[in-house]
């Protein structure tokens, strides 16, 4: 996995790709494996002529037609196919990249189809997913007669691109700042680039986000990025590759890119739970037929949510992939990308991973430690192989996730390097008090600890907790066992001196007094409050604390009954949706039709009242002329 | 100058004031009211008088359509009604379904002292029920003061004509003026009494030369 691909030749590597690019890899590719990856190389205007980037790029006016062979391979393919297209532009002093992501769906039949609709030429439906432009201006050094001549031609190819706008996501530009155009920056000779790039960094780049909220895709920070002679690399013989793309940290830049489409994935905090009936959805939502669509959709679910992450997998990393077959310096990059984030999903990765990096590999792991970690459902992973293995990948991570690992917990070499904000450890039942004072030792900076159904937590390990980690947000210690090892003792703690905001103790033995710590020294802060099964909670807390929790949006009361004031959480409802936030309030079907009773009281309280007082108006003298006093 | 306490927990958090939940809300009731009939007979005056208090002798065409909000507040109720006013030239017509759609009362207004503006009613009210069937209608009668001053016989048939029409069209029957402030408040409140299906304890007046205030019949 570490070995870079072994080629005498660059050329040969290159050639190779060209060919993917002509489609006869790619079918061979597609009937092995379910869904084949390419990377589209378009070559700058300085390369050969036969890499024409008209004849990739997705423009209905591209003056060439594409070859015929091209045609043939992509349309004998059937699948749809992921694809990474990236042009370089050189125009004056700039010089311009784009990536641009997406998908083709081949339909069965695609030949003769190089028409003049929108699509991309020869395929008949391409799907441009994302699209990055880079602009980098200390690179235009390219001064011959020949990039000058045509530095026209790859700004109209460029706008061309531009103007595909088909895809729902619009383009990211990433602009390097002005003052980087500094004279002294910009290259009068042909002298090494090394030399001319001393410590430049990319930093305070602008990013003009013009996507729409709620993508999926995170904002790219180029701060991180820095350029240093040091590592330009001297692998500057590649035909029709352009230089840019020969700067290590600009292709770092770019297939970082790619990589931000592999989102690991993690829970999603719900923003409403399943009906648990048809009669209590009923309750919910007011109305049959919502009720009824919120009720089958919950047990459609049951049954496909083994089809849907499956798909999800498959998916995953695809991108990345693809890189690393471009060429060295890109495999190279690709790997360390690949290895910063480490995702085990089956048994099958993790023993490879453990194998190739276990006691028979001396190495360092990779000249960059990983920042995440997650480990999901692997219940076959043991403590001697995370112990191995936390010694080569521990030190730099930020998120560490054992998701349903019962034999499994971390160790102090996963936990070290002060840079672990987001320790998710759910239904790993090794966890116990032990495990969660190291935690509190070695990472007193953590924000977002995820304890659920670890069962042997108590407030004891609370206790530790709150002393060391005040900086916690997020803590999570619900479960359906041994609820009498998390009490008021241990919540009392972590009110009084951490800065939690949500806080999952379902099926925990808090009693009301933990619900005032809370609302006292937390108060305005608290956001969400999940107090399932929580069976101690009475009157004297909910219904009391709500003024104090202002901001509360979600809290999660069901099996609470002994709750049953309903009238101050209606108020409070009421009076998050006056202000536009309304809060999600959820409880089991009996406090459902409690709260429904209380509001009904309500109104009908209301209506006597607007009745009494519009009555009050109807009798109440008025201006008018007393006609029968005019008579008299 | 101001001192700070120190905080009991390691963010701050603490010591904010609880907000009370329990203060009450204050009610609302909401009608729309719209007016339509034929041009110079007093709806904006008549509008301008109930909102403003104010009354003008001048006339000033009204273009299209013309919007008045009214609220009344009694405990803690309030009680608002935007009013609408079509222009009674035939050319905004088109309009109507701005006055009359979810309107809660419709007043079909015509002059005491032109009876044809009486018997453009028909029209007015066929083509307003065909936008909205619910609407409680009034018939109301404007300019009272000159109509008062009328010939005893000119009034006698009016009144007789309104009172017919009222009742094809089981609306309620107000003669007011906006001038003399006769049975203008009492219109609206009607209409509330009506909306909400409340008692009234006004007198009614049915004699002729009376301000006619007809309103329990179609209840
Ligand atoms: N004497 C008398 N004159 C009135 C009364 N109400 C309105 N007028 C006069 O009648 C004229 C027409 O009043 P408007 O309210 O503008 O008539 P309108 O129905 O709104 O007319 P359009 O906007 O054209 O439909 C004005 O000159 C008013 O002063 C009233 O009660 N008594
Ligand atoms: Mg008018």
């Amino acid at each position: 996995m570490k070995q870079y691909i072994r080629s005498a030749d660059e050329e040969v590597q290159w050639s190779r790709f060209e060919q993917s690019l002509n489609g006869q890899r790619l079918v061979s590719g597609s009937s092995t494996t379910s869904t084949v990856s390419t990377a589209t190389y378009l070559s700058d205007l300085d390369s050969s002529p036969d890499s024409d980037p008209s004849a990739f790029s997705s423009t209905p006016t591209s003056p060439s037609s594409p070859s015929p062979n091209r045609d043939k391979g992509q349309s004998s393919s059937q699948n749809s196919q992921e694809f990474l297209r990236l042009s370089v532009h050189n125009a004056r002093r700039n010089t311009s990249l784009e990536v641009v992501t997406g998908q083709v769906d081949e339909p069965g039949s695609g030949s003769g189809s190089s028409s003049t609709s929108s699509t991309s030429s020869g395929s008949p439906s391409s799907r441009i997913r994302r699209r990055l432009s880079l602009r980098v201006p200390f690179l235009g050094f390219n001064r011959d007669a020949k990039s000058a001549s045509q530095s026209e031609v790859p700004k109209q190819n460029h706008t061309q691109l531009n103007s595909n706008n088909g895809s729902p996501t619009s383009p990211t530009r990433i602009q390097v700042p002005k003052r980087l155009l500094e004279p002294s920056l910009l290259p009068l000779d042909e002298s090494p680039i090394s030399s001319r790039l001393t410590s430049l960094s990319l930093v305070d780049v602008e990013l003009d986000e013009t996507r729409t909220t709620g993508s999926p895709y995170k904002r790219i920070n180029l701060s991180e990025y820095s350029l240093s002679s040091s590592s330009i690399s001297s692998q500057a013989s590649i035909p029709s590759c352009h230089r840019a793309l020969l700067i290590p940290e600009i292709l770092e830049i770019i297939i970082r890119y790619v990589d931000e489409s592999n989102v690991i994935p993690h829970e999603i905090a719900q923003r409403r739970r399943k009906p648990l009936s048809l009669k209590h959805a009923m309750l919910i939502y007011g109305n049959a037929e919502s009720a009824r669509a919120a009720w089958s959709k919950v047990q459609r679910e049951e049954t496909t949510k083994q089809v849907r992450l499956g798909q999800l997998d498959e998916s995953f990393f695809n991108g990345l992939y693809s890189c690393l077959l471009v060429s060295r310096l890109w495999h190279a990059i690709s790997m360390e990308i690949l290895h910063e984030k480490l995702h085990f999903k089956n048994e099958t990765s993790w023993q490879k991973f453990v194998t190739s990096n276990g006691i028979a590999n001396e190495n360092k792991f990779s000249s960059r430690l990983p920042s995440v970690l997650v480990l999901h459902k692997i219940a076959e992973a043991k403590q001697i192989e995370v112990d191995l293995i936390g010694k080569k990948v521990g030190g730099k991570l930020k998120w560490l996730e054992f998701y349903t690992c019962p034999l499994i917990v971390p160790t102090r070499e996963l936990l070290e390097g002060n840079s672990l904000t987001k320790i998710v450890l759910p239904g790993c039942s090794r966890v116990n008090d032990g495990v969660v004072a190291l935690i509190a030792k070695m990472c007193p900076q953590v924000e977002h600890l995820d304890l659920r159904a670890c069962d042997y937590v108590s407030d004891r390990g609370l206790k530790v907790l709150a002393k060391r980690c005040p900086g916690i947000k997020l803590l999570n210690v619900g479960r359906t066992q041994r609820g009498e090892l998390i009490t008021y003792r241990g919540i009392k703690h972590i009110a009084r001196r951490t800065c939690v905001d949500t806080l999952g103790l379902a099926g925990c033995h808090i009693n009301d007094r933990a619900i005032w710590e809370l609302a006292i020294h937390r108060g305005p802060a608290i956001q969400r409050l999940s107090l399932n099964n929580c069976q101690f909670l009475t009157n004297n807390s909910i219904p009391r604390i709500l003024g104090y929790t202002r901001n509360l949006c979600v809290l999660e009361l069901r099996g609470c009954f002994q709750i049953s004031d309903m009238r101050p959480i209606i108020q409070f409802k009421r009076y998050r949706e006056m202000r536009g936030h309304p809060a999600l309030i959820e409880g089991c079907e009996l406090f459902e039709l409690r709260m429904r009773e209380a509001q009904w009281q309500m109104e009908v309280e209301t209506s006597r009242q607007v009745i009494r007082d519009c009555l009050e108006w109807l009798y109440s003298e008025d201006s008018d002329v007393n006609y029968e006093k005019l008579r008299d | 100058m101001s001192t700070s306490q120190p905080s009991h927990g390691s963010t701050g958090a603490s010591g904010s004031e609880p907000i009370d939940l329990a203060v009450p809300q204050k009610n609302s009731v909401s009608l729309k009211v719209g007016m339509i009939g034929d041009a110079q007979i007093g709806k904006t005056s008549l509008m301008v008088r109930y909102v403003e208090g104010s009354f003008d002798e001048d006339y000033i065409q009204t273009l299209g359509v013309n919007f008045m909000e009214k609220s009344v507040n009694i405990r803690n109720t309030e009680i608002k009604f935007s009013i609408w006013d079509l222009g009674g030239q035939r050319e905004f017509v088109n309009m109507l379904p701005l006055v009359s759609n979810d309107a809660v009362a419709i007043l079909f207004m015509f002059d005491l002292t032109r009876k044809s503006t009486l018997n453009s009613i028909k029209e007015w009210y066929r083509q307003a029920r065909g936008f909205n069937k619910t609407a409680i209608p009034f018939l109301v009668g404007t300019k009272f003061d000159a109509f008062a001053e009328m010939p005893d016989a000119d009034q006698e048939e009016i009144s007789r004509q309104a009172k017919k029409f009222a009742k094809a069209m089981k609306a309620s029957l107000v003669f007011c003026s906006t001038k003399e402030m006769i049975n203008v408040q009492k219109i609206f409140k009607i209409v509330l009494s009506k909306a909400f299906q409340l008692k009234l304890n006004m007198n009614e007046y049915t004699e002729t030369g009376e301000p006619l205030l007809i309103y329990q019949q179609w209840s």
